[in-house]
C-alpha cells in the first residue's frame, strides 16, 4: 500500500482504523506518505501507535502539505508519542483537525500542544477528550488558546485532573475554556443556527466553510 | 445484481452493508462494475467478501473510471486482499476515498509492493 500511495495522486481519504497495524507498518506508511501530495484524510484509530511510529508520523505531519485531517483515537499513543506528534504539527499549515481522543496524553503531551497553539494558526479543531493531566498543563493551554485566533473547537469532554480530583476545579477549568474569546462567541451564540453550522464546520475541519459563512454574515465578526 | 449494474448507467450510490455477501457475490458485483460508467460510491461494509472478493474488486477498479468512494470496512480482508486493492490504486485515477477499517491487515500492511498484485485486469 505504501508504494502504491507513493505513486497514486488521486486518493484523498484513507481509513485504516482497527486493523492491528503495528510499529513497522505505520513507520513505512508514514515514510511513503511523505511523498504523497494529495491525501487529505488519514484515519489510524485503533491501531497501536507506539513511540517510534509516533515519531515517524510526526515527521510526516511536519513535511506534508496536503493532509487536513488526522485521526488517531484509542491508538495507545504514549505521552512521549503525543508530544512528538504535536511537535510535528507545530509548523504544519494544512492540518485543520487533529483527533487524539482516548490516548495517554499526559502533562507532556498537553505542554507540547500548548506550544503548538502558540505557532500554529491553521488548526481549527483539536480533540483530546479522555486526556489525563495536572492543572498546570490545562492552565498553560488555556493561556495559549487566548492568543490563538484560528481555533474554533476544542474538545476536552472527559478531562481528568490528577492532582485535584474535586469537581470544583474541573468546573473552573471548563468555565475558563468557555470564556476564551476564540470560540466563546461560537458557544454563546450556539442557538443561532448559522453559528451552529459554523461550529460544525470547524468541528469537521472545514476551514473554507467557516470562512464562507463568516464572510456571508459580517455581523458575526 | 452484477448484470443489473452493468446495464444500469444512472445509479450513483449503492449501499449493500451488512448483507452477508460472500466472495462469489462480490465477483458478479465486480463484473458489473467493470461495465458500469455511473456508480460513484459503493459501500459493502460488514459483509464477508474476504480476500477473494477484495481481489475481484481490485480487478474491477483497474478498469473502472467513475468510482470515487469505496467502503469495504469490516470484511475480514487480510494482507493479500489489501495488497491487491493497493495495486489497483496505483493504476486507478478516480478513487478518492478508500475505507479499509476493521479488517485484518495487521503489520504487513505497508510491506507489500504493488508488484504482488495481479497485473492486467
Amino acid at each position: 500500500m505504501g508504494q502504491a500511495l507513493k505513486r497514486n495522486i488521486w486518493l484523498k481519504g484513507l481509513n485504516l482504523a482497527n486493523n492491528g497495524i503495528g510499529d513497522d507498518g505505520l513507520c513505512q506508511l508514514a515514510r511513503y506518505l511523505k511523498y504523497n501530495q494529495t491525501l487529505e484524510y488519514l484515519d489510524l484509530s485503533g491501531n497501536s501507535i507506539d513511540d517510534d511510529a509516533a515519531i515517524s508520523l510526526a515527521e510526516l505531519l511536519h513535511g506534508n502539505r496536503s493532509l487536513t485531517e488526522f485521526v488517531a483515537r484509542r491508538a495507545k499513543i504514549s505521552p512521549r508519542g503525543a508530544a512528538a506528534i504535536f511537535r510535528g504539527v507545530r509548523f504544519n499549515r494544512s492540518l485543520k483537525r487533529i483527533d487524539l481522543s482516548d490516548n495517554q496524553i499526559e502533562n507532556r503531551g498537553l505542554f507540547s500542544l500548548a506550544r503548538v497553539l502558540v505557532y500554529n494558526q491553521s488548526l481549527l479543531a483539536v480533540e483530546i477528550s479522555g486526556a489525563r493531566a495536572q492543572i498546570a498543563a490545562y492552565e498553560k493551554i488555556l493561556s495559549t488558546i487566548k492568543g490563538n485566533h484560528s481555533l474554533m473547537h476544542f474538545n476536552l469532554r472527559t478531562l481528568k485532573i490528577e492532582d485535584a480530583g474535586d469537581r470544583q476545579m474541573k468546573k473552573e477549568i471548563k468555565q475558563k475554556l468557555r470564556a476564551n474569546r476564540g470560540f466563546a462567541r461560537v458557544r454563546r451564540e450556539r442557538r443561532n443556527p448559522k453559528m451552529k453550522y459554523i461550529h460544525y464546520c470547524a468541528m469537521i475541519g472545514d476551514k473554507q466553510g467557516v470562512e464562507a459563512e463568516l464572510k456571508a454574515d459580517d455581523s458575526l465578526k | 445484481m452484477g448484470r443489473t449494474l452493468a446495464s444500469n448507467q444512472s445509479l450513483l450510490v449503492l449501499i449493500l452493508s451488512q448483507n452477508n455477501i460472500g466472495a462469489s457475490g462480490t465477483f458478479s458485483l465486480a463484473d458489473g462494475m467493470k461495465l458500469n460508467h455511473s456508480l460513484k460510491k459503493l459501500k459493502i461494509s460488514g459483509n464477508r467478501i474476504r480476500n477473494d472478493g477484495a481481489i475481484s474488486l481490485a480487478k474491477a477498479l483497474r478498469t473502472n473510471r467513475t468510482l470515487s468512494a469505496l467502503v469495504v470496512a469490516g470484511n475480514k480482508i487480510t494482507y493479500d486482499g489489501a495488497s491487491a486493492l493497493a495495486g489497483a490504486l496505483a493504476v486507478n485515477t478516480t478513487l478518492s476515498f478508500l475505507d479499509l477499517s476493521a479488517n485484518r491487515i495487521f503489520v504487513e500492511v505497508t510491506n507489500f509492493r504493488s508488484s504482488t498484485a495481479p497485473k492486467n485486469a
